[in-house]
């Protein structure tokens, strides 16, 4: 800082001081109750009261002081008792009763006094404010911190005439909770190992079949040249058609649509039919030969 | 503005967006020297108080006509059309403003998209003002209620009565647009009445009073606010009401505060050692501006959604898949004045997409893509819902300051067709049925070719010709 500044601050601050100052003196706040119980704080403009002063339901706070337009006693247009919340700087005034005279203010404070809003705050922070017309500055001053003390049902009508005061179901115009949907779980599969279990066994089973048909029960394809000279072209004809009929499900299954297979089926059918007939026959030959 | 009549975005298809968009794109090519404005005067004399207030505005190419409220043929409407786009009403001398200017007639002319812009003094707030004013839940104080702050007055044009109240610009918050932050220490001249706001979201305040600022009777307490009206951050200077169909009303409580006396006024706030030319004149340009669609009008230029991941995929299908990976993009622009510029979502605001049927399945949001130089593309993806049904991608985008935004447009999201679903081989669990199927087919031609081929057994055959 130069000299300079220093010096115009300095001349302000007098000319300041010279054109005087809304201030205060004998400050005391007291919380009466009832039962007679009464606790006193004192402070001034400069020295706030250092402990939160605890306000019951039942407990009245009465602020009272000696307001001076610089050395003496005064009444200004503005002597307010300002209680903030502080989260949000919501603020409530309470206009000081002054007398001319004796420059003497007071204000009582109650729960009936306070919005439901300030009521359920944790802590209020009280101010005074001391201001009017003419050139002496106006000054607001912090004096201290209140806690307001609640039972539990009185806090919950309050939370809720809180909300009616702060017009809960009305809509607020800013941007809302983000959503993001859940997904359903996806199925699961059992796990691998007890799928090739069975699957193995599954297999198994086919190879069993295989093993009583042709070791065990003595299964054989011993007439096929027999057949083949018998019926050449309906023995070949029909086997291969069967084959067919399986390979076009397969289709079905893989790629094919009803229609393509629709198509399959009726190509195939026929000689199915013709080609079955004429290898049966001969099958029948062979049986009432005895040869079967 | 023009676009406002068009502006009521309530339910609207994506077709009719786009015809309007057209519209609007025809209307912004016009200039805006169509704009009719009606100023609502006592005397045509007094309208030199106020000359360089209207000057503006005629300058800025609005058409600005001068008419006394003791005119008989004075109206709103014409054929049931309106006649003017914006009014303004400065405060009459005598009680009211006369039947053309009933608070039904106001509300007819915002329903119809008319901006009003009123201007109240203390000592004159006529009962039409008063009852628009209970309408739209703005509390205004009883005749004569004149507010005064000890800590921010102005000590060069009256330092004893401190009724110049010097109040800085409303200060830029992180989440809105506000059009009135201008210079962040610009003092603005008030001499006036406050009032106070309900709670509705229509509602916004433009010029709020400081923390130590109160309203008094001023002809009643000369001694000492016993009983004052309101008091603080809860009373304001200027506070705005945004209807539905984006129309606006401003109520301002100093019609000094547009006069030529303020526009160029030098003030001090007491404490500091050098004055400064008050910012009314840009102030309440804004505050014109503002309330006659010149600022804050934001316009969706278009909406696209399609598939993420299909290069080709058709722009706005009308139906999806469940869970599909959808990409919706919004293009937005914002009215400046005279053009359209980029639309920028504040840093501490979201612009949200929602996806419902019913209920939003997804509130995501839309992140600035890209920008070119009338509007910025805004795009976000997400995963359709595991939910069939219709539903509506939808933006609703409704902030103070700015017109609302408020798009949607339905889409069916349909099942998995059946050739769609995972196939069988895929899925480890059914191997084991398959497996059965494989077994049986080749079981069953085993089988045949036994049947056809195989020749009897040599005990067999002994049993066969016993029978």
């Amino acid at each position: 800082m130069s000299s300079w500044t220093f010096f115009v601050l300095a001349f302000s601050s007098l000319a300041a001081a010279a054109s005087g100052a809304w201030t205060f003196e004998d400050a005391q706040a007291v919380v009466a109750a009832k039962g007679g119980k009464v606790d006193a704080y004192k402070f001034s403009p400069t020295k706030p009261i250092k402990e939160a002063i605890s306000l019951g339901p039942k407990e009245i706070l009465k602020v009272s002081l000696t307001i001076k337009e610089d050395s003496k006693v005064g009444r200004p247009h503005q002597a307010f008792l300002l209680v903030q919340e502080p989260e949000s700087k919501v603020e409530a005034f309470f206009p000081l009763t002054v007398k001319e005279l004796s420059g003497k203010g007071k204000v009582d404070l109650s729960h009936k006094d306070l919005p439901a809003f300030l009521l359920t705050a944790p802590s209020l922070s009280l101010s005074l404010v001391l201001g009017s017309f003419g050139e002496s500055a106006a000054s607001v001053v912090t004096i201290g911190n209140v806690e307001p003390s609640l039972d539990p049902t009185a806090k919950a009508l309050l939370e809720k005439q809180k909300q009616k005061d702060i017009g809960g179901e009305t809509v607020i115009y800013k941007a809302k909770d983000e959503i993001r949907h859940i997904f359903r779980a996806d199925p699961q599969s059992p796990p691998k190992i007890i799928t090739l279990v069975f699957l193995l066994s599954v297999l198994a089973g086919l190879g069993g079949l295989f093993v009583v048909w042709f070791p065990i029960l003595g299964g054989n394809l011993s007439h096929l040249p027999r057949a083949l000279k018998a019926a050449p072209v309906s023995h070949p004809l029909f086997f291969a058609s069967l084959l067919s009929l399986e390979a076009i499900f397969f289709m079905y299954y893989t790629q094919w649509n009803l229609f393509q297979t629709l198509a399959g089926m009726a190509a195939i059918g026929p000689v199915a039919l013709f080609s079955g007939s004429r290898a049966l026959r001969e099958v029948r030959v062979r049986r009432e030969k005895g040869e079967r | 503005m023009r676009l406002q009549p068009q502006s009521d975005m309530a339910s609207r298809t994506v077709f009719l967006l786009f015809f309007v968009n057209l519209f609007v794109s025809w209307v912004s090519a016009a200039p805006l020297t169509s704009e009719r404005v009606l100023a609502v005067i006592e005397e045509q004399s007094d309208s030199a108080k106020y000359s360089q207030f209207l000057a503006g505005l005629k300058g800025r190419g609005f058409d600005v006509k001068l008419e006394s409220v003791k005119k008989d043929t004075l109206a709103l409407f014409k054929h049931g059309e309106k006649v003017w786009d914006h009014v303004i009403l400065f405060p009459p001398k005598f009680k009211g403003y006369g039947p053309a200017l009933t608070p039904q007639q106001l509300l007819e002319f915002t329903k119809l998209g008319g901006n009003v812009l009123i201007l109240t003094s203390p000592s004159s707030i006529p009962e039409q003002i008063r009852e628009l004013a209970r309408e739209l839940d703005i509390g205004l104080p009883p005749k004569d209620y004149i507010a005064v702050d000890h800590f921010n007055y102005d000590t060069v044009s009256n330092s004893e009565k401190h009724d110049v109240v010097l109040a800085n610009r409303p200060a830029v918050s992180p989440a809105v647009h506000n059009y009135f932050s201008g210079k962040q220490d610009d003092l603005i001249a008030f001499r006036g009445a406050g009032h106070t706001l309900g709670n509705g979201p229509l509602l916004v305040p433009i010029l709020t009073a400081s923390r130590t600022a109160y309203a008094y009777d001023s002809k009643e307490d000369f001694a000492y606010a016993q009983d004052p009206w309101a008091a603080g951050t809860q009373m304001q200077f200027v506070s705005a009401m945004q209807a539905r169909n984006n129309a606006r009303i401003t109520l301002v409580g100093s019609a000094d505060m547009f006069s030529d006396e303020f526009f160029d006024m030098k003030v001090q706030k007491p404490g500091s050692t050098e004055s400064q030319k008050t910012a009314n004149k840009e102030f309440c340009k804004d505050v014109a501006a503002w309330t006659f669609g010149e600022k804050g009008i934001v316009k969706v230029n278009a909406i696209r959604h399609y598939l993420s991941n299909e290069p080709n995929a058709p722009v706005n299908p009308n139906m999806y898949r469940v869970k599909n990976d959808v990409t919706f993009e919004i293009e937005l622009s914002e009215y400046d004045v005279d053009r359209w510029v980029p639309f920028k979502v504040p840093s501490g605001d979201s612009l949200q997409l929602e996806f419902t049927m019913l209920d939003p399945y997804y509130r995501v949001p839309l992140l600035p893509a890209s920008t070119s130089p009338n509007y910025t593309t805004y795009t976000t993806s997400f995963k359709i819902p595991d939910q069939h049904g219709v539903f509506a991608f939808r933006v609703n985008y409704k902030r103070p300051y700015i017109t609302y935004v408020d798009e949607k447009y339905s889409v069916t999201v349909r099942h998995f067709a059946h050739d769609e679903y995972t196939r069988s081989w895929d899925i480890s669990g059914a191997w084991v049925w398959i497996a059965g199927i494989a077994v049986t087919i080749t079981g069953w031609i085993g089988f045949c070719a036994l049947w056809l081929w195989s020749a009897p057994a040599a005990a067999r055959v002994g049993l066969k010709k016993t029978e």
